[in-house]
Formats: structure tokens, sequence, C-alpha cells
């Protein structure tokens, strides 16, 4: 419950930003520069004199967007591929986990930098690393609930009756692997928001001016001394949603896959 | 015999106290300094050195034909003596027993093989236009040499005192070819032991130095660090001794700090953006304009640089006491009239363009300071990050719409503008062509008479800021800490390093 109330809260960040953000998180006050937290300004403001309240509130989109599409997107990838390979077997299957392997075989976080790299440093490159690299997690994920559904007997039922493979796959088995695809995914979301978080440390993901947790955290270490309140909020957040992000995962999965519990 | 042991008693007593004098102001000899600089070199080649990161190495690899001290005064290095005739003979003599760092015999015969390979237009150095009008090299004697000059040419030997002046090993040069810009043989007080490109540059000294009794420190470690917070905290937690470029932000700090020194001067050079003139949008003369007027540079200098340092309008800096005008403040900011301009180019829709800057937190700052301040004036601005050692490449290559191009100053203004703003000069990286520019500019270096080059100098300057090919926003003080135990430590106007008369405290 915890975690269905901490992400809510990033969640409604994110979706009503313009309403719930006091100031215009862009706009600079070179009158109130390194700002400690107080009456105009709830959180303090930063180096160019930004409200940090409604950066943090803004970049709970960047978070937000990085987990959906990221994450999303290689479980939509990596569940396709897990379903064709474990359900036809044979070269298919070779062939498409052993991709899958290669690209499990390099540490996520070399592999991510490695992509936005070369594909240059924005937000939309980042998602496409993350979700390139979250990809075989969902596909070995996919398979091995494939094979241990396969030789059920519903399934063998409908492959008696003729019914064609596209059929049975979309009908029978992905509603009975969904659940752990889904507490997966969820918990890859914390990781997503880790990794946009660095990403944007390290200067690849989200461009300034635009707020993002991670670059927020980049900045304030160069005013720790000064303006330690920089650093707190954006850790703060990241913190917090990377937990709540967590414990909803643990929650799903006590709900959905009971015996696994 | 009794008086003349009395006299050699005199003498040994009197030289103990002379000796014990002696290292009382000395510093002791020994030990490491890791040094945090803000890139790697581009080349170890002084002949092919054109960007402001080799100054952290340039001065402890090589010894320059004369020296500068910090307060800009010309004084002998490899050189012991000279003598100019009438304004275009200037005859040299080299110090005796002189070798580079590989044993190789530094003569007359060896500068005039280094001059040489400056001058060929083959090697493509950037100190051929520096060097200016050389008519010839004559070698006249083991150590002598003539340099005769075709015009007067005023810079020359301060020229003589940086890069142009440096002397590599012949030998080296032939023995490594083009993979002598990563060896690095010179005479200079450190010699090059080990370079991990990225990681650190390993210098140890060098006994055959000209200064017998330096350089003192055994060995000296160069570590890149492209993020000025990351070097400061490294020189806080003791894993360096000294830092380049400390951040502004943290002088007041650094101050009350104990067991930290910092040294802060009136530096010589400019922090500018170059516009690239050969493409769109700032192919247009207003549109450059409008960017200048678009923004506040004295928010640049309370906000990112913490009021250390001017407020530049063109190259020439305070420190050029000689030239500097106060005066000079051709651009208000002023948001209506960046955009009048930009609907007189015919861009009233608005102009977008990319920002070059590196990824150091403080051009990452004034970029978005710039963006901010000219998106009220119509512009679109989007910031490209690159990396420091990338720099260069995408200057030299024109691969920019506007690019940070910072020069780290020289103590003549030929220095400062010629490679600058002559057309097609090798640092005029925003391919500007003005014909009065040129003509000043070539005209200022052959006169000898320092009120008409101030007067040349500052017309130039006020052609240049007004065609905008360059927005200057700057002039930066030189901030550089040490720990408490580095002694000795001279700071230079354009923050060079000069290391052999530094040690550290035991």
């Amino acid at each position: 419950m915890i975690g269905v109330g901490v992400v809510g809260v990033v969640i409604l960040m994110a979706i009503f930003a313009s309403l719930l953000s006091p100031y215009d998180p862009n706009k600079p006050d070179y009158a109130a520069t390194l700002a400690a937290p107080g009456r105009t300004h709830w959180v303090g403001t930063d180096e160019l004199g930004r409200d940090i309240l409604s950066r943090i509130i803004w970049g709970a989109r960047a978070s937000l967007l990085v987990g959906i599409i990221s994450v999303g997107g290689a479980l939509l990838a990596g569940s396709l591929i897990g379903l064709v390979a474990g359900y036809l077997g044979g070269i298919a299957d070779s062939v498409l986990m052993r991709t899958m392997d290669v690209i499990f075989a390099f540490p996520s976080i070399l592999l991510a930098l490695a992509i936005t790299a070369t594909l240059g440093p924005s937000l939309a490159n980042a998602m496409i690393a993350i979700a390139i690299v979250y990809v075989p997690v969902f596909a070995r994920l996919a398979r091995g609930q494939v094979l241990l559904i396969r030789e059920l007997a519903y399934i063998e039922a409908g492959r008696a009756l003729g019914k064609r493979v596209r059929a049975i796959l979309m009908h029978d088995v992905v509603p009975n692997i969904m659940g752990p695809l889904v507490i997966q995914g969820s918990l890859l979301f914390a990781s997503a928001i880790i990794t946009e978080s660095y990403l944007s440390f390290l200067g690849l993901g989200i461009q300034p001016p635009a707020p993002s947790w991670g670059s927020m955290l980049k900045t304030a270490i160069g005013y720790l001394g000064q303006a330690p309140w920089m650093a707190w909020f954006p850790g703060l957040a990241i913190f917090c949603a990377v937990l709540g992000f967590n414990v909803l995962g643990d929650g799903l999965r006590d709900i959905l896959d009971p015996r696994k519990g | 015999m009794r008086r003349l042991v009395i006299l050699v008693l005199a003498v040994a007593v009197g030289s103990f106290g002379a000796i014990g004098g002696a290292q009382a102001q000395a510093p002791s000899r020994g030990g490491i300094v890791n040094i945090g600089v803000v890139s790697d070199p581009v080349t170890l080649d002084p002949a092919k050195m054109g960007s402001f990161f080799e100054l952290s190495v340039q001065y402890l690899i090589y010894e320059p034909l004369l020296r500068i001290t910090p307060d800009l005064k010309i004084e002998p290095g490899l050189v012991e003596k000279w003598q100019v005739s009438g304004d275009k003979v200037y005859d040299f003599t080299l110090r005796s027993g002189l070798t580079f760092h590989d044993g190789t015999p530094l003569d007359a015969a060896a500068v005039k093989s280094n001059l040489d390979r400056m001058l060929n237009p083959e090697t493509g150095s950037p100190r051929r236009s520096e060097l200016g009008p050389i008519e010839s090299v004559q070698v006249r004697g083991p150590l002598a040499f003539r340099i005769v000059l075709s015009r007067p040419y005023a810079p020359f030997l301060s020229v003589l005192t940086n890069r142009g002046g440096m002397m590599v090993s012949p030998t080296a040069v032939k023995n490594f070819g083009p993979d002598f810009a990563s060896k690095g043989v010179g005479a200079g007080p450190f010699k090059v032991v080990r370079w991990v490109k990225n990681s650190e540059l390993v210098l140890d000294r060098f006994d055959g130095y000209w200064r017998k009794d330096q350089p003192y420190l055994d060995h000296i470690v160069l570590k890149p660090m492209s993020d000025e917070t990351v070097r400061l905290t490294n020189l806080k937690s003791g894993t360096l001794q000294l830092v380049d470029a400390v951040p502004p932000q943290n002088v007041a700090e650094l101050k009350k700090l104990g067991g930290l020194r910092l040294y802060e001067q009136s530096g010589l050079g400019f922090n500018d953006i170059a516009l690239n003139v050969s493409k769109p949008p700032f192919d247009n003369g207003k549109v450059r304009q409008a960017l200048w007027y678009a923004f506040d540079p004295g928010v640049i200098q309370r906000v990112v640089f913490f009021d250390t340092g001017t407020v530049a309008y063109g190259p020439i800096p305070p420190a050029m006491r000689w030239v500097y005008d106060e005066k000079f403040k051709p651009y208000q900011h002023d948001a209506q009239k960046a955009k009048t301009l930009l609907t007189e180019a015919g861009q009233q829709g608005g102009v977008a363009f990319t920002i070059t800057v590196t990824n150091s937190p403080i051009q990452v700052k004034i970029a978005q300071i710039l963006q901010a301040a000219a998106a009220e004036a119509g512009f679109r601005v989007t910031i490209r990050q690159i990396d420091t050692t990338g720099l260069l490449a995408v200057l030299q290559a024109g691969d920019f719409d506007a690019c940070w191009a910072p020069w780290s100053g020289r103590p003549d203004p030929d220095g400062n503008m010629f490679n600058y703003f002559t057309i097609g000069g090798p640092n005029n990286f925003a391919r500007y062509k003005s014909e009065p520019v040129d003509e000043q500019l070539k005209k200022a270096r052959v006169t000898l008479d320092q009120t008409e080059r101030a007067k040349l100098y500052r017309e130039a300057q006020a052609q240049i800021a007004a065609d905008a090919a360059f927005v200057f926003f700057h002039h930066d003080a030189i901030l550089q800490a040490s720990t408490e135990n580095l002694v000795g430590y001279p700071q230079y106007p354009d923050g060079a390093f000069h290391l052999e008369g530094v040690g550290l405290k035991k």
C-alpha cells in the first residue's frame, strides 16, 4: 500500500506538473541564486535562481516517461522474443536467445552508456538505450514462463483441436505469463529511474535546461559547500520514487503470484 | 702555514653559514606533486600546440630560448645573451653544455633545425605566423645564431618566450616521426616518462637542466579532470597538491579554509563564443549583433564568476595596461534592440541555433544563461556538450553554429589578436573576414612605436566588436590552488605552470 501511495504521488506530480509547480522550472532569477529553503522558495533555488521544488515536480515527468517508455518498450519487445523463442523452440529459440545472451553479457551500466554515447545525448536516446538493456530480462522471463506451460494440458488440447499457433499464443499462453512479467516490469521501473539519473548525471540523458533529478544532482555537487539543499531534495526524490516502485513490485508479486511468495 | 690554515677555516665556516642560509630559503629537494588539470594536452609537440590545455605541461617539458617572468619581463633562457642591431637583426648566444632529455646536444644547429621546422609550410605549424617575418636563421658558431627579419616585428622577443621559442630534440623528431606528438623530448626541467592518455602524464626530474640546483621535485603527475568540482574535491582530500582553474564559487570558501593556498590574479586571456559566419544563421551580421544585445554580461560576471575577473567586450584584457581601454563598452543588454535587429535581418520568426560547449559545469552554466537570455529576443537555443579534447577539432572543422573559443592570453596584444582575427588566421574559428582589421593587425606588428600600436589595436578591437563574429563576455581571473606544503609557486597571468622552483615543505 505504501508502494501504491508513493508511486501515486510521483504519477500525480508528473501529470499535474504545470498545476502543482509554483514557478516555471526553467526561469532563472539571478537576484536569488543559491537561496536557502524559505517562504518564497520552499526548497530553495539553484545556481541560476531556478526554484528547486518546481524542478523536482517537473523532473518527475522525465523519470516517469523514461520508466514507462523504456520498460514498456522492453517488456513488449522482450516478451515477444521470449514468447516466440519458447514456443517454437529449435533454431529460432537458439538464435533469439543467443542474441539475448550477448546483450545480457554486458554490464547494464556500460551498455546504456555506450549506446547513448553513440546515438548522442538526449532523453529519447537514453530511453532507447535503457530499453535495449532490459529486453533480455523480459525475453528470458517470458521464454521461461512459456516453457513451463507449453506442455500443459490445455495447450495440447488447443493444438489437437487445430488452433493456429498465433491463436494459442494470444489466447492461452499470454494471459498466463502476464503475472511475472508485470512484476518484473514494476521492479525494473525503479531501476530505469536510477539509470536515467546517472545518464543525466553524466550529461548523456536529458539535456539542459530541462530538469531531471539526475542532472540536478550532478550540478549540486559543485555547490555542496554553499547550498547543500540542491543535492538533498533531488536525492530524496530519487530515493523515494525508487523505493516506492520496489515496494509496489513486491506487493504485486504477493497478489499475482502466490506460489512465489 | 698557520695563516693558510686560518684562511681555510674562515672560508669553511663562512661557507657553512652561506649553505645554511641558502637552505632556509630554497625548498627541500624531492617529492611528488600530483596536479589536477582541465584536460589532457592534445599534443606534446610545441610546433603543433594550438589550445590552452598544453599550458599546464609546455614549460615543464620544454625550455624556451628566452624566459618570461610573472610580471612579463623578458630574461635569458636557453639563450644566455642577445643583441639587436637596427630593428631586424637579432644575434643570440646559447649557454654552453646544454642537452636535450635524450642527450642530443642543444647547440645553434639544433636551434636552426627547430626554427626551420616551425617555419616550414609543410609542417603546418601555428608558430609560423607567430614567429613573424623571419627571413633567415644563420648558424654563426657552435652556440651562436642570428635571426634576420624581413620587416620590424614588435612581438618577436616575446614570441620566443612561448611555444615559438621551445626547442625539441631533432634526433627525437627524426626517430619518432609523427609519434613525436606523444613523446615530447625537450630540454625543460622535467622529462616525459609515461603518458596514459586521459589518465595521467608522468614526468621525472631532468638532471641535465641548465639551472643546476633545479628542479627540486622528483616527479610530477598530471591528471586530467574536466569537472572543476572533482578537481577541487581531490585537492581538499589530499590526492592532488595543485589544481588548475578553481571554480569561482569556491574562492570565498578557499580563502577561509586552512591547509590550502589560493592563487588569484588578473588574466591575460579572454572568454568568448565564436559564431560561424560561413553559414546561416550567423552569416548575417545583424543576427550576430542581436545575440550580443540579448544577454547581460554583468549577470555572467556575478552569477558564474562570483565577481572574479572582469566583463569583456573585446580581446584586450585589463592586464595589458598600455592598450586596455576601460571605457570601451560597445554593447548594453537590450532585449528589445535584439528583437529589432532580428526583424531587420528578416528573422522575426526567431532563430534556432546550437551552442557547443565542453561538459564542464561552468561552461554548461554559461550556456544556460545565454540560452535563457537569447530566448527573450527570439532565439531558440539547443546546448550541445562535447569532451574537452574534442573542442579544438570542432572549432577547426567549423562543425558548429556557436562554440566556446577561449584564449589563455599572451603578453603582447598581437598574441591575443593576430591568429584570431586576421583573414585565414589559425585561430580564426569564426571564419571572420575583415580587410580593415587584417590591415590594422598586420601594421601593428611591424610598428615599434607603442602609442601607435595601442591606437591600431584599439581600432581593430572596435571593428571586431561591431562585426560580432566573436561574442566576448569575460576576462577570467587566473584561479589556482595548492596544498599548504607546496612552496615557491609562481603564478603566471596566463595560468601556465612553471615548476622548476617549486618544492614541498617537509
